[in-house]
């Protein structure tokens, strides 16, 4: 009798969860590594792909397409532990489910990686069925609601004002772990259907703070500017003050970080938005180009946003 | 398309601790000749006790619609409020004097312009309305002056039907908003008086439609004075109205209401205005989610449609028919209803 084994592919082992704050999008550290939860197997995975729909008129030859949505999927998966203490291993991960199922401060994260490229998805776990022992392991099925598309990568790109070379550069180093890009310009690229929000913060010190975000053309050269966010005139931020301009969650504030004490104290400050402008930016598909008001050496802006894909 | 809702002060200052809420659900109506209706639905507002304004942005920031705030109702932990139409300020009873005259003898209003200036902000002047709002009239500048259109009476009557009388006049629409005030960086209250002057050109056979009809209605006026003077108007089928009778475009069967006034010039005019109320008294609701509606995205009240093939039986047919009202939703539904048939057609 011969057996023949293919060695193939296979994104079973590289599945992982993890917490990331649903504000700073910061992945979650506990112990001094990524808080994750423990799995030894996991199986039949379902709900990895992406499903759209399509509304359309149907005509004689052709039809006609009216909308085109991407819907998300629920994702499945069989969870298992093994060995003598398999039921234990179950309720710590229940536990750690526990833990972090607020989803008003963080992000469960589900990821696996596929070609060597890792793919993310934030959701919320809306089912997990105790199925028993079976011999020497215990099993479960979860179920979790996409709260995102699936992700490749997020970006945070830093840009600074070089006045010793007069002019403005920019240059990257990720925030968080898993998933972080580095990015070589204030070039935003969505590769997605859909425009994608954008959170900016902008770091004092800065005179009339504004960021404004425009198109960038086949050539590369910089075209229209199609969403603009500015501030009261007369308005300031120092050394210790930044604005943030949060499109994923819908809010503008300043940071103030006390000089003596370190603790933040934060401001609404929609009331101060220039109501002729935007008040949230979101880059359309394709490149896009982010301008800051960055006359000062010190002053920084930040650019976050997520690369999306189906 | 998400959105977010924040509550304004009289003053529109934003309020609470954190002013924007994530609108999970939305429908905004717009209406033409009656009034808006808004619903949004948010997250609980901590602060909704000095609310006079509910403002409905697109996710971008921009203010899409304003409307006074309705009493907050919470239900598990969601909170839905309902808007009212800013307009709400003209729905007054109030003594409307349209004799006044200047030192020279002449009538003080003999434009358009100074008849909506009037009736947008004269007439409320000294009445502590409580609300601070300006009136854009400039495209009322362009429209000629009809004398025989107003009745100059001086009496107490509703405002808002007086304004609704002089829109079907003058094929005019006052529509709420707010500007922003770039001096103070604030909103401001801003009723805007639009002409209805664009022209599309549409086939009823293109797009999803469902359409009512009511002949049910006065189509043709006599005004009487108490002299025995006497003076006959007609609707005709292409919705204007006329003094000499034409058996072509007159309406069958004729429906006849009589006004007999003692001012022989107040009875004209209110003859007329009788009929002018009765145009376009059809309605055509188009669905934009389906067919070709995408191509009526960009329609808003300053149109008139010209719908060809209004009767499916006779492909010849056409009818111009001004826009009634825009529904839209958050889960990205739009209609469109044509025509000045009010939904409650059947109670009038």
């Amino acid at each position: 009798m011969r057996y023949e084994y293919i060695v193939a592919d296979s994104i079973v082992p590289t599945f992982e969860f993890d917490v990331t704050s649903a504000e700073t999008k910061e992945q979650v550290i506990s112990g001094g590594a990524p808080s994750k939860p423990e799995m030894d197997f996991t199986l039949f995975p379902s709900g990895l792909g992406f499903k759209q729909e399509i509304d359309v008129v149907a005509g004689d030859t052709i039809d006609y397409v009216l909308k085109q949505t991407i819907k998300k999927k629920n994702i499945k998966i069989t969870l298992m532990w093994k060995g003598s203490g398999a039921y234990y291993k179950y309720k710590t991960f229940l536990d750690w489910l526990a833990r972090y199922n607020d989803l008003e401060k963080y992000r469960i994260r589900f990821s696996y990686e596929l070609s060597q490229v890792r793919r993310f998805v934030d959701l919320s776990v809306i089912d997990l069925e105790l199925k028993g022992r079976d011999d020497l392991v215990v099993s479960a099925e979860l179920t979790a609601q996409p709260l995102s598309p699936f992700y490749e990568e997020t970006v945070n790109s830093i840009m600074v004002n070089d006045t010793n070379r007069g002019k403005i550069y920019n240059y990257v180093y990720p925030y968080f772990y898993g998933g972080g890009a580095y990015s070589s310009s204030n070039v935003i690229e969505n590769g997605y259907l859909k425009p994608i929000p954008l959170k900016i913060t902008l770091r004092g010190p800065m005179e009339n703070p504004f960021v404004n975000i425009s198109e960038v053309n086949d050539e590369g050269s910089t075209g229209d500017v199609y969403g603009r966010v500015q501030f009261n005139i007369g308005l300031s931020i120092e050394e210790n003050e930044s604005i943030v301009i949060d499109a994923f969650n819908n809010r503008i504030y300043k940071e103030t970080v006390s000089a003596s004490t370190g603790a933040k104290t934060v401001e609404d400050l929609f009331n101060s938005v220039d109501k002729s402008y935007d008040s949230f930016l979101f880059a359309k598909s394709g490149k896009s180009k982010i301008a800051a008001s960055l006359e000062d050496e010190a002053s920084r802006c930040e650019v976050y946003y997520v690369r999306y894909t189906l | 398309m998400s959105g977010f809702a924040c509550l304004y002060d009289r003053n529109f200052n934003p309020l609470g601790k954190w002013t924007q809420h994530v609108a999970s659900e939305w429908t905004l109506t717009r209406k033409a000749y009656e009034f808006d209706e808004m619903t949004v639905t948010c997250r609980g507002f901590e602060n909704s006790r000095k609310a006079c304004f509910v403002g409905l942005h697109e996710e971008t920031g921009k203010l899409k619609y304003v409307a006074f705030c309705g009493i907050p109702t919470t239900k598990e932990n969601l909170t839905t409020v309902k808007g009212v139409d800013c307009r709400q300020i003209f729905n007054q009873t109030i003594l409307l004097d349209f004799t006044q005259k200047t030192s020279s003898g002449a009538y003080s209003i003999r434009t358009v312009e100074g008849l909506y200036t009037y009736l947008l902000k004269d007439c409320l002047a000294g009445m502590n309305i409580g609300i601070d709002y300006d009136i854009d009239i400039k495209e009322a500048e362009l429209v000629e002056w009809e004398e025989d259109l107003l009745a100059r009476t001086k009496k107490v009557q509703s405002l808002y039907d007086v304004i609704q009388a002089a829109n079907n006049a003058y094929d005019l629409v006052v529509v709420p908003g707010a500007k922003v005030d770039s001096e103070a960086n604030r909103y401001r209250l801003t009723f805007t008086v639009k002409r209805i002057y664009n022209e599309r050109n549409i086939k009823l056979s293109d797009y999803d439609v469902r359409m009512t009809l009511n002949q049910n209605l006065v189509n043709r006026t006599v005004a009487r004075s108490e002299s025995g003077s006497t003076q006959a108007y007609y609707l005709y089928s292409d919705n204007t109205v006329g003094t000499a009778y034409d058996a072509d475009r007159c309406l069958y069967p004729p429906r006849i209401e009589t006004i007999e006034k003692e001012d022989f010039e107040e009875a004209k005019a209110e003859a007329m205005q009788t009929l002018l109320d009765n145009r376009y008294k059809d309605k055509a609701t188009i669905d934009l989610n389906t067919k070709l509606g995408s191509t009526l995205r960009d329609v808003d009240f300053t149109y008139f449609l010209n719908v060809s093939e209004y009767n499916p039986a006779d492909p010849d047919t056409a009818k111009r028919l001004p826009v009634f009202s825009i529904k839209e939703d958050s889960k990205g539904n739009k209609t469109l209803s044509l025509g000045r048939l009010s939904d409650y057609w059947f109670m009038e």
